[in-house]
């Protein structure tokens, strides 16, 4: 009996330590495998061999039937034009966070889809790591490229490629026109910050209500940075992001008045602090108080007059564009800008079985024509080309022209590249000093000092550095 | 024994006939406060699920909070099962990758707790532990070489896949489980029809089996809820809309378009949560049976 | 014949035992293997599987963040640890007295949250502890004249550990309660006639001889918590800051959202030989073989 159980304790080993070895061999497999790499059919034009690609979007009701109509018009476009390309969606999970999980596994592994929605939050990532296609053989020889402005072709380009065709937002304050005209307040531009305080301050005292709901702390996320930090650090001059050395630039001057913003805000009880503080902040502040009008002031971008308080919206606001305005961001040199955040749409996978046929379809669904009917559907932002509102006639009065008034901006707006590698850790560092400041836990100087010594530990000194 | 959770009223046996002391009633009142509270607690978070799923919420208020409700509508159920939410096929996706998984890991946990039971293998208590051990390693620093394996095996997108996925998932906790289980059998009991010559697999199926069948109810009843709420495994997995369960769809409903009214939501949440409610209640008889007896088992 | 019978139930093992070694052993292998590379999942060392030694667990020693995540885990497992036993212990004494009427439905209320899943949760709590007055807790507490407070904010870790109370405490309950029933009421009597206060009772009787039960619940909910990942995770992200990043979100955020998978697994190994370390401590202590 003991030499019985003996033996299969050894063989049992023996086994597990063979399949262990197997499983080694084939974790190593994705950079080996030559998944993608037959381009042969992709170039053949006698149409004979179709080529089937995937496009991955998240399992959501109404971006799902706007891809799905694509789909359907760009096979049958493909098949008049006797291309060999076709393409068919499969759905993904339908939260930002859990897409990526599953397509950081997929890229690991060696299976990305063809195409796929991006996100910046890991684009660059992907870019460095090479799961990315370059698209610019394709791209830059289309007509349509010219087109776009020149301030969203910078978010197109990652690690040397084109990753894909560019799209933007516009950023401001939205405010609420119609409480501060009740209360007599100013509702012009201000200029620079003090001009910004002090409409903060009479707005608590002549409309007694909360001023300013800029995104703050950990709770908020990825929008503490997206939606209001990387503003508010645009506005005073100095650097951010060393080009040079290729490092983030964590203690400096601009950057310690940017915390102060916070600072000042918290300070004088100008800031929703206890909603900030609290479990998706957004619910209270951007679907509660200030539909409401129990606070005058967010941030955000051009999707808020849609997705938020549109008819349709997630809390609508009745007679919207007459109560809620813009105001640019205000800046140090007393030039107010409007914030220009881009990305790319879509991405194609490296190991796609037709880098061509993936700009095909990019190019296709970034035609004038098939935006223009996409835009029935629904229109979550401004058109990025140039040549749009000529082409369809219907989009200037979409969203009672706000869409169209943002696309106006996208000349005079100022963008910076904060999409690089470190920006994930970059917007945590910044949620967590940001708490500190609101909570009053840390003053600007000693969340900053805080911040840079946390930065250069988690990203490295060869990622990051103090001025 | 007293029947635990019987349904038989409890009548007072008291042997000696006592004068009620004050103390004795405080004593009792303080029992049933204490429970009271602790049942009322346990309750209350489920009175905002119900309220945002049966009525209508007043204009200009998040559905995230308790509210006033305007009236009481069916509305977001029908939108739920017959409109957007689609929750009939994604409770028959549920159905399915959930039964075929429990059923099939009890077979296996049935086969190899029994095994655990009854052999004497030398290393049985260090595989037990190590068993339990390797749960420990989070998933999500494994879920790459398990993505890869179910890649080589080409299970990816498939039911099937996420079926092994899951009986795999549940094997671990279940072997234990019924290893307790058979544990309570007591061997004599077998050992007298092998005589008679009836094979191994005969008596587990025909003497120990349902001997156990308390325990096994309540393993169950644990493995039906583990898989019932099986979420990462299906999302990384599956890319065809159609086969996605129940947990999935659920954030479909969320961020959708009008991506915060709770009311369809919180229906589409209850239609989940029902079938792991009603086994609850026709078997929590053999949930807390089975998980005291499986308790009991090693000592 | 015993040893023939062996080979046979041997054979009874195996199809479990495969599936374990297929899906748990060689992905677990792998982590460890991978523990020791530079392996990320994107960015710039992308796949390289280069060995690197010790480098990775050399990184996390020096990281002020993990050092947090082990406290935070150790915290919440011996908080929830405490209050599931006072919980549980308390309900099944009560129960265990054989004059509580109602017990069926009790019993059942109190077992009820095992069975909700997950997602439905974490659904349920995000509205229970709503910030300000909206709160479903803070309402119940204004009740009582106690100001609304942000539960996340004020107290992350109570709330984490309110919700595992709310979920897990049943079985705590149904495990000590099969315990007492199984003690013999002879045992019970005789103590009472030598005079035994209620207190006496349960720490040198009843206690005890519960012992097994007491180790298997502490063991199982200790790996439960170090392991701990989904419900906090949806509830909280491990925020606010990292006040509620237990080593399982830790380990998540290093491979997920930093990519880097080589340290991510290094704690996961960490996660590991802590849970191992208490375990073995918690059977010398309790006097309990496996």
């Amino acid at each position: 009996m003991r030499d019985h159980n003996h033996l299969s304790r050894r063989q049992f080993l023996q086994t597990s330590a063979a399949a262990a070895a197997v499983t080694l061999m084939a974790a190593c497999a994705p950079g080996v495998a030559p998944s993608g790499g037959q381009n042969a059919a992709a170039s053949s034009t006698d149409g004979e061999a179709l080529v089937e690609l995937t496009l991955i979007v998240p399992d959501r009701e109404l971006s799902g039937e706007t891809h799905e109509r694509d789909i359907q018009a760009f096979n049958a476009a493909m098949a008049a034009a006797s291309k060999p390309w076709r393409m068919t969606s499969i759905k993904g999970p339908a939260t930002d966070g859990d897409m990526q999980t599953k397509l950081t596994l997929d890229a690991a592994a060696g299976s990305l889809p063809d195409l796929m929605g991006a996100n910046n939050t890991w684009v660059a990532d992907f870019a460095a790591a090479g799961y990315l296609a370059d698209l610019r053989p394709y791209l830059t020889t289309w007509d349509g490229w010219e087109q776009y402005y020149d301030v969203l072709k910078i978010f197109a380009e990652q690690s040397g490629k084109i990753i894909g065709v560019p799209e933007g937002s516009t950023f401001g304050f939205f405010y609420r026109k119609d409480v501060l005209d009740k209360a007599g307040i100013s509702t012009a531009q201000p200029k620079t910050w003090d001009e910004f305080y002090a409409r903060c301050d009479e707005i608590k005292n002549k409309a007694g209500i909360v001023p300013c709901g800029l995104p703050a702390a950990t709770p908020w996320g990825g929008g503490t940075w997206g939606e209001g930090f990387i503003m508010v650090w645009l506005s005073f001059d100095g650097p951010i992001f060393d080009e040079s050395e290729g490092k983030w630039v964590v203690s400096s001057p601009n950057l310690l008045k940017a915390f102060q913003v916070y600072e000042t805000l918290a300070k004088n009880n100008w800031l929703a602090v206890d909603e900030l503080l609290g479990t998706n902040p957004w619910e209270p502040i951007k679907y509660q108080m200030f539909p409401q009008g129990e606070l005058a002031i967010v941030t955000g971008g051009d999707w808020q007059w849609t997705f938020d308080w549109g008819p349709e919206g997630a809390t609508p606001i009745e007679g919207l564009f007459e109560k809620v305005d813009r105001w640019q961001f205000p800046s140090e040199s007393a030039n107010p800008f409007t914030f220009i955040d881009g990305g790319v749409g879509m991405v194609a996978s490296a190991t796609t079985k037709s880098v061509e046929g993936c700009a095909e379809y990019l190019k296709f669904i970034n035609s004038p024509a098939q935006m223009c009917e996409g835009i029935e559907i629904y229109l979550g932002g401004p058109n990025g080309r140039k040549d749009f509102p000529a082409a369809c006639p219907a989009y200037k009065d979409k969203v009672e022209g706000k869409m169209y008034a943002a696309s106006q901006l996208f000349d005079s707006g100022r963008t910076y590249l904060f999409q690089r590698t470190g920006t994930d850790k970059m917007a945590d560092g910044v949620a967590l000093a940001t708490e500190d400041i609101i909570t009053g836990q840390a003053t600007a100087e000693q969340a900053m000092e805080k911040f840079a010594n946390d930065m250069i530990e988690t990203l490295g000194p060869e990622l990051a550095k103090k001025l | 024994m007293t029947s635990l959770a019987g349904s038989q009223p409890h009548v007072q046996t008291q042997p000696t006939v006592r004068p009620r002391s004050l103390r004795r009633m405080l004593e009792q009142a303080t029992i049933y406060l204490f429970l009271l509270v602790v049942s009322l607690l346990i309750l209350v978070p489920f009175v905002w699920p119900l309220l945002s799923a049966f009525t209508q919420k007043p204009e200009n208020v998040s559905s995230l909070y308790l509210y006033w409700p305007r009236s009481f509508t069916l509305e977001h159920f029908s939108e739920a099962i017959f409109g957007r939410g689609q929750a009939l096929t994604l409770l028959r996706n549920s159905m399915v990758l959930t039964f075929s998984s429990v059923l099939l890991a009890l077979l296996f946990c049935a086969l190899g707790g029994y095994a655990l039971s009854r052999g004497t293998f030398r290393f049985k208590r260090t595989l037990m532990f190590s068993i339990l051990l390797l749960q420990i390693i989070p998933g999500t620093a494994t879920v790459l070489p398990f993505y890869l394996i179910m890649q080589r095996l080409k299970l990816v997108n498939s039911m099937a896949g996420v079926i092994i996925g899951i009986t795999a998932g549940l094997i671990p906790f279940m072997l234990w489980v019924m290893k307790g289980f058979f544990d309570t059998v007591p061997a004599e009991l077998e050992e007298a029809a092998w005589l008679d010559g009836a094979g191994r697999l005969r008596t587990l199926m025909h003497i120990v089996f349902p001997l156990a069948l308390p325990g096994v109810g309540a393993a169950f009843i644990l493995a039906f809820n583990s898989a019932w709420s099986v979420f990462l495994l299906p999302l990384l997995l599956l890319s065809d809309a159609e086969k996605f369960p129940m947990p999935l769809g659920l954030f479909r409903s969320l961020i959708a378009y009008t991506n915060l009214d709770y009311g369809m939501m919180n229906a589409m949440a209850l239609l989940y949560m029902l079938p792991s409610l009603l086994i609850f209640i026709f078997a929590r008889q053999y949930l807390i049976k089975g998980t005291m007896a499986g308790a009991m088992a090693g000592q | 014949m015993v040893r023939a019978q062996n080979r046979l139930l041997l054979l009874f093992l195996l199809p479990a035992l495969a599936m374990i070694v297929v899906f748990t052993v060689l992905p677990a292998l792998w982590a460890v293997y991978v523990s020791f590379t530079r392996m990320a999942l994107a960015g710039p060392n992308a796949l390289d599987m280069s060995f690197i030694g010790l480098r990775n667990y050399e990184k996390l020693f020096t990281d002020r963040g993990f050092y947090n995540s082990i406290l935070l885990t150790l915290q919440y497992t011996v908080y929830t640890n405490i209050g599931q036993f006072v919980l549980g212990m308390s309900a099944a004494l009560f129960l265990n007295q054989r004059k509580v009427r109602g017990q069926a439905l009790l019993l059942a209320v109190i077992v009820m949250p095992m069975v909700i899943p997950g997602i439905t949760q974490a659904l349920i709590w995000s509205s229970m502890l709503g910030s300000g007055e909206f709160g479903t807790l803070n309402r119940m507490t204004g009740w009582l004249g106690v100001e609304a407070i942000n539960w996340t904010r004020t107290a992350p870790m109570l709330s984490i550990v309110l919700v595992n109370f709310w979920n897990n405490s049943g079985f705590a309950m149904i495990l000590f309660l099969a315990g007492l029933e199984s003690i013999p009421q002879a045992v019970i009597e005789s103590a009472k006639m030598d005079g035994a206060n209620w207190l006496q009772m349960l720490l040198r009787i009843k206690l005890p001889l519960i012992r097994y039960v007491v180790m298997l619940w502490l063991l199982l909910n200790t790996i439960g918590c170090i392991g701990m990942f989904d419900l906090v995770f949806t509830l909280t992200r491990g925020g606010p800051g990292n006040a509620t990043e237990l080593l399982g979100i830790f380990v998540y955020n290093q491979g997920f959202r930093y990519f880097e998978l080589g340290l991510g697994s290094a704690a996961a190994m960490v996660m590991l030989a802590i849970s191992m370390v208490l375990a073995l401590i918690y059977m010398r202590l309790m006097r309990v073989e496996l």
